[in-house]
């Protein structure tokens, strides 16, 4: 690559500048309608527009300049038309193939009896990394991508930077304390077991974090978070999700079956599910399954994966401790492990953890908005939130009926009625815990809606949630581009060791705790 | 050098990880910063 000129970057980047303008001129708006994806026009015809202005004015440079002469070419001009082919197949990922699965996944449901998109995971994360090892082992890298796909671990690790402002402390102020004890017991429980069961079959320690966090928290997404942590490649990775993946579908077709059988009820199979079961989609699914008329089961499932899924920054940390401890060890002539240790804690984790303390004490959060719960709330008063005349007289008969028999949900009707609105996230609860006060179900469907008419995320949470998909989805392309069939025949059989058996000794266990410790509150 | 190590080199644009961790950090506060700036 180096002392060559090359007319790459040019043609990549004048390519992405052309697809920003087709879509910009509208030629492909249909094709973006049936596939769900018209609002994303204008974010990705911005990226593809900016990205490619970039990599073609590179380009240019690269095509009279030999890449090479200046100093920090090795990390700004070689990467650059490497970099605008992944961007375009994250475009192809995002805003097509992700889409299309989905459409395939409703379409063949009736068919197959489930949906095979969600139950086996055919999201953009998934995608990613087999677009990449299909390139890698179809297509080829040459050379003048090389750099560009070695830019991938770098934006991956932007993306849990980012991931960190996706939580707050005050989501867990809200879970139950019996799910916090319960999970995090499981979650510590395995990921530990996961280290030691590693260690006893002497598997490489990236793969081992890697299949702990993914197997302990919540399936792909934690895996990818640690991936970085624990120095793992892309082979690590193809493995464990592979793993977990197939952990999770076969959980997914024992689990609703053997609930029934024992005569679990509803909370126990919930906990059951949001604790044995890996990925988030899955443990949707399998409570919907077991239950699928009332949306119990999955209220208690999606409790449990919340919680689960809100100790990923202590699984990160954890990891991270374990992997530089493990690096330290190796190098024995240094004898201050202290010091090694914070020599070889990757220092992003920092990044990672600093975004969470600012998502926490409301640095992102513009004023008037409030995360309540699981969902954001903006009470600021407004016509758009009002309930109409009709709405609130049926509310303001159900109050003069004296059904209501609590007098904080009372007043909070009340007050609704008099604001036309919900105007704090306390009473917020009560219209909601109104619901349990009828049986009408028009006015249940009222009282959530005067819920959600207050719910709204704030747009500086979208556009870090936008970021870090983008980061994600770049980095797990670039990811699969490093995992060629010869490295995929020379690992493999003891993720599947471990996964099987930590997979089924998680949902045996949790099995016993939910049927014989839980009992009706949560 | 472990596996790890070797690999590190062809995974990475950059002449250290901590380098890289730096670089990643520096990239995500700006984007997180012009977020703030602009539309909070």
């Amino acid at each position: 690559m180096n002392n060559q000129k090359s007319i790459a970057g040019l043609l990549i980047g004048g390519g992405l500048v052309l697809y920003a303008i087709i879509l910009k001129i509208g030629y492909l708006n249909d094709v973006l309608k049936y596939l769900g994806q018209a609002k994303t026009i204008d974010v990705h015809s911005g990226v593809a527009l900016w990205v490619g202005m970039l990599v073609l004015l590179i380009g240019i440079l690269n095509f009279i300049v030999p890449v090479g002469k200046f100093k920090h070419d090795s990390i700004v001009r070689a990467p650059a038309p490497g970099i605008g082919i992944i961007i375009l197949l994250c475009i192809l990922n995002r805003y097509y193939l992700e889409p299309i699965f989905k459409i395939w996944g409703k379409a063949l449901q009736p068919a197959l009896g489930f949906d095979f998109a969600t139950i086996f995971g055919f999201n953009y994360i998934l995608l990613g990394i087999l677009i990449g090892i299909l390139w890698v082992n179809i297509i080829k890298i040459p050379a003048w991508m090389l750099p560009g796909v070695k830019t991938g671990r770098l934006i991956l690790k932007m993306g849990i930077i980012t991931l960190g402002a996706m939580y707050s402390i005050t989501e867990l102020r809200y879970m139950g304390s019996l799910s916090i004890t319960m999970v995090f017991a499981f979650v510590m429980g395995t990921v530990f077991f996961v280290l030691w069961f590693g260690k006893i079959f002497k598997t490489e320690k990236p793969l081992t974090g890697v299949l702990a966090s993914g197997l302990g928290v919540c399936g792909v997404s934690a895996a990818v978070a640690v991936a970085p942590v624990v120095k793992a490649r892309g082979i690590d990775m193809a493995y464990s999700i592979g793993m977990l993946l197939l952990v999770g579908v076969v959980g997914l077709f024992v689990f609703p079956p053997v609930g029934k059988a024992v005569g679990m009820n509803e909370i126990q199979f919930g906990a059951w599910a949001g604790t044995g079961l890996l990925n988030s989609a899955q443990v949707a699914a399998a409570a919907l399954v077991f239950d699928p008329h009332t949306i119990e089961t999955l209220k208690v499932a999606e409790i449990f994966n919340i919680t689960r899924v809100l100790i990923l920054p202590l699984i990160v940390i954890v990891l991270a401790l374990w992997f530089a401890k493990g690096e330290a060890a190796e190098n024995v002539e240094k004898l201050n492990v202290g010091k090694i240790l914070i020599d070889k804690f990757p220092i992003f984790v920092i990044g990672f953890i600093f975004m969470f303390t600012l998502m926490s004490v409301g640095f992102f959060t513009p004023k008037g908005f409030e995360l309540h719960g699981k969902n954001w709330y903006n009470v600021t008063p407004s016509e758009k939130k009002q309930l109409k005349k009709e709405e609130l007289a049926k509310i303001k008969d159900f109050v003069d009926s004296g059904a209501v028999t609590s007098p904080m949900v009372k007043e909070a009707l009340e007050k609704l009625l008099v604001d036309k609105q919900i105007t704090s996230t306390t009473q917020a609860d009560y219209v909601l815990k109104a619901q349990d006060f009828t049986k009408d179900k028009e006015l249940k469907k009222l009282f959530k809606d005067a819920d959600k008419k207050v719910h709204g995320k704030p747009i500086t949470i979208e556009i870090m949630r936008e970021y870090m998909l983008w980061f994600f989805a770049y980095g797990l392309i670039a990811l699969g581009m490093q995992i060629t069939w010869q490295t995929m025949k020379q690992a493999g059989g003891k993720a599947a060791v471990i996964g099987a058996i930590t997979g089924f000794l998680k949902a045996f266990l949790a099995f016993w705790v939910c049927l014989y410790l839980l009992k009706e509150t949560i | 050098m472990s596996e790890a190590k070797k690999d590190d080199r062809l995974l990475s644009v950059f002449a250290s990880e901590r380098r890289e961790d730096t670089i990643a950090m520096i990239i995500a506060f700006i984007l997180a910063a012009i977020v703030v700036v602009f539309f909070k």
